[in-house]
């Protein structure tokens, strides 16, 4: 039990571990700030499971078939953007269930990139051309603090950049006033002369695109092939953390980490004798992300006032 | 149900079957010869003109067996859906349940029977009713998305089987090295029924259990308040009815019934409790449930429809390559018509033009009459 104890205690304080937590919590982390801009603007999206597991596949094979990592990143972006689309066509035109477009487009993910994966890539895969991890020349030599920052694919830089500009943009330009006042109260917008259903459009469409950045990101920067339902549940997490972090990209950041941290315990656990079944590593994750989500929740409501509401 | 309702079930069901033609067609299978299999698969039936039209009975049996833990998976949707909440977390309930089935059967194995079969239900509907009662408790307590939380719950019962799988319950002497548990007794597995058909009595316990639901929700007083719940929470609590008390009820219910699917699919079928115990059904119930408008007598016959895709789609994998998946990918496509069809823009749309209409109409008299 001790011995256990000082293991974990040794792991949490390595700089492997903290690198794999800032690795695994990057695609999460920009996925649910894209989240973030579409729920500010009161639309739900449910699918951005679906759109990261579509995306992933899109991005694995776009990678096979342009022969660079960064032709498949662009497919698996493109991918994302089109099914969001999709979404922002069922939802702010044809006006229906949220919740329902979402499930479907999760389920439509599953189904089709199975399909598709088994059609295209046939039982055993080839890996494709991915994002290699690389020090940065002089600061990765830093002993600690160079592996704990710089040492990461290109991607992680991005996300993590992108998603701080995302918080930046959202709270400090006029586009993102108007887009969080479309949540708060779309009359408003419109009287003010601005178009409150492209607006929404613009921020499920972004949405999209974000998770399929982090899809791709999560196919080609930690692995460079496509498994079934490789996601598992990642985008749920990340409309978890949406909430946790109070709509604040900004805030995703930390946040991102809980995830982050689970799964990377449950990825170097195993390399320390932690004395614990490698299936409750597994769990931990997402029972991280609940118990988080409980704390926080059931305080003052930071929820965008339209968010969930029927779209009219 | 109205008819408009039905109508748009029945062409989303349709137009998904000929966007599948079409993806098979892309694929390069006949799309003709590839439904006609999977139709064989499910039924055991044979097209193709033989001396036997009816040739393997046991296959309409699989798929009857199939039906039974997928009504209850639509069950454990539909419920809690009358009062506007989404249970996504059937799987993690209906695999709880087959793991308390699983764990009372292998417990109670001195005195397997009828009476441990019984016990091993209970403890099943029990432990689907504890799982979804979590999910309840954290939004009548703290306001939790129950979508996110049902989600992280579904993920978490995987892990714990998966544990116990491969750990503590693993069949060391006669698993043949698969992460799987010791096969329940058999005098505690759900007796089987009609004959070559082979289908075993979950199928009977699961409309029994719509039935049950049916009449609770169309002549008790809770079932009309739950309703009203469903279209105003506002106003059901204005009128003063127990709404926490009823979500709560609803979701354990719901709960249970995910868990007697889980039985179901261990007790009749699988008799052995492994990581796929319950792959797939609980989006598959979602499907069922919105296809039937989360009506408990309607969900029957769409169970049906669903289970044969299931086992058809598993039998032409076998033998035609078609990856099952397509079942998926066809089960979505159902769900994309029919929230296109039931869109409240159309008739939105309708309205207006009617309107339009009338106005177009009344114009000229009123144009008339000024003139006079």
């Amino acid at each position: 039990m001790l011995e256990a104890l000082i293991a974990l205690g040794g792991l949490l304080i390595s700089a492997e571990f903290w690198q794999a937590a800032i690795r695994s919590a990057a695609p999460i982390s920009a996925a649910a700030a894209g989240e973030a801009v579409t729920e500010k603007t009161g639309v739900l999206n449910i699918g951005i499971e679906g759109m990261m597991l579509m995306s992933a596949f899109c991005a694995v094979w776009g990678s096979g078939a342009t022969g660079s990592a960064w032709g498949g990143l662009a497919i698996g972006m493109l991918c994302g953007g089109i099914i969001a689309a999709f979404h922002a066509f069922v939802v702010l035109w044809l006006k229906a269930d949220q919740i329902l477009s979402g499930v479907a487009i999760n389920l439509a993910a599953l189904g089709s990139s199975t399909y598709l994966s088994r059609m295209v890539m046939g039982e055993d895969p080839k890996p494709v051309p991915s994002f290699e991890t690389f020090a940065l020349p002089l600061l990765g030599k830093i002993p600690f603090i160079g592996k704990l920052f710089f040492e990461y694919h290109a991607l992680v830089y991005l996300l993590y950049f992108l998603t701080a500009l995302i918080a930046w943009a959202l709270f400090r330009t006029h586009y993102g006033l108007r887009l969080r006042a479309v949540g708060e109260n779309p009359q408003t917008v419109a009287n003010a002369g601005y178009s409150v259903l492209s607006l929404r459009a613009a921020a499920v469409v972004f949405g999209g695109l974000m998770a399929g950045i982090a899809g791709a990101a999560y196919a080609l920067g930690n692995v460079s092939y496509f498994t079934e339902n490789m996601t598992a549940g990642v985008g749920f997490v990340a409309l978890a953390l949406v909430i946790v972090a109070r709509w604040n990209p900004i805030w995703l950041i930390p946040v991102g980490l809980i995830f982050g941290g689970g799964q990377a315990l449950a990825l170097r656990g195993q390399t320390v004798n932690l004395n614990v079944p490698f299936e409750w590593l597994m769990a931990l994750p997402y029972i991280l992300t609940l118990v988080v989500y409980f704390i926080v929740s059931g305080k003052r409501n930071a929820a965008p006032a339209m968010l969930g509401k029927e779209l009219t | 149900m109205k008819n408009a309702q039905l109508a748009a079930t029945l062409s989303s069901i349709i137009l998904a079957l000929m966007t599948g033609a079409v993806i098979l067609a892309l694929s390069g299978f006949n799309p003709w010869a590839s439904y006609i299999n999977l139709l064989e698969g499910a039924t055991g039936f044979d097209f193709s003109g033989g001396s036997r039209f009816f040739r393997i009975p046991s296959r309409l049996g699989a798929t009857l067996n199939e039906c039974g833990p997928l009504l209850f998976a639509a069950l454990a949707v539909a419920i809690p859906w009358r009062l506007g909440w989404v249970n996504l977390g059937g799987e993690g309930q209906m695999i709880m349940g087959a793991a308390a089935a699983t764990f009372t059967a292998l417990a109670m194995e001195d005195i397997a029977g009828p009476f441990a079969l019984l016990m091993a239900l209970l403890a099943a509907a029990a432990m689907g009713a504890f799982w979804s009662t979590l999910a309840a408790w954290m939004r009548i307590q703290k306001g939790m998305n129950e979508i996110i939380t049902t989600i992280m719950l579904n993920f978490i019962a995987f892990w714990i089987i998966a544990w116990l799988v491969h750990g503590p319950m693993r069949d060391m002497e006669s698993g043949m090295g698969h992460p799987w548990t010791r096969p329940v007794p058999d005098d505690s597995q759900l007796p089987l029924l009609g004959g070559k058909l082979r289908f075993h009595a979950g199928l009977l316990l699961a409309p029994l259990a719509a039935v049950g639901i049916w009449i609770w929700h169309t002549y008790r007083v809770s079932g009309f308040q739950s309703q009203v719940i469903g279209r105003s929470a506002q106003a059901a609590r204005f009128a003063g009815f127990p709404v926490a008390q009823l979500e709560r009820k609803a979701m354990a219910i719901g709960g249970g019934c995910a868990g007697l699917g889980g039985a179901c699919a261990l007790l009749g079928v699988q008799f052995r409790l492994s990581e796929e115990v319950a792959f797939g059904y609980g989006f598959t119930g979602l499907t069922i449930a919105l296809a039937a408008r989360s009506h408990p007598l309607l969900i029957i016959p769409c169970a049906f429809f669903f289970s044969t895709l299931r086992t058809g789609a598993e039998r032409m994998e076998f033998s035609a390559g078609i990856p099952q998946a397509l079942a998926v990918i066809l089960q979505a496509l159902v769900l994309f018509f029919l929230l296109i069809a039931l869109a409240p823009q159309w008739s939105r749309w309708w309205r207006e033009r009617q309107t339009r209409l009338a106005a177009l109409a009344a114009a000229p008299t009123e144009k008339g009459a000024a003139d006079a």
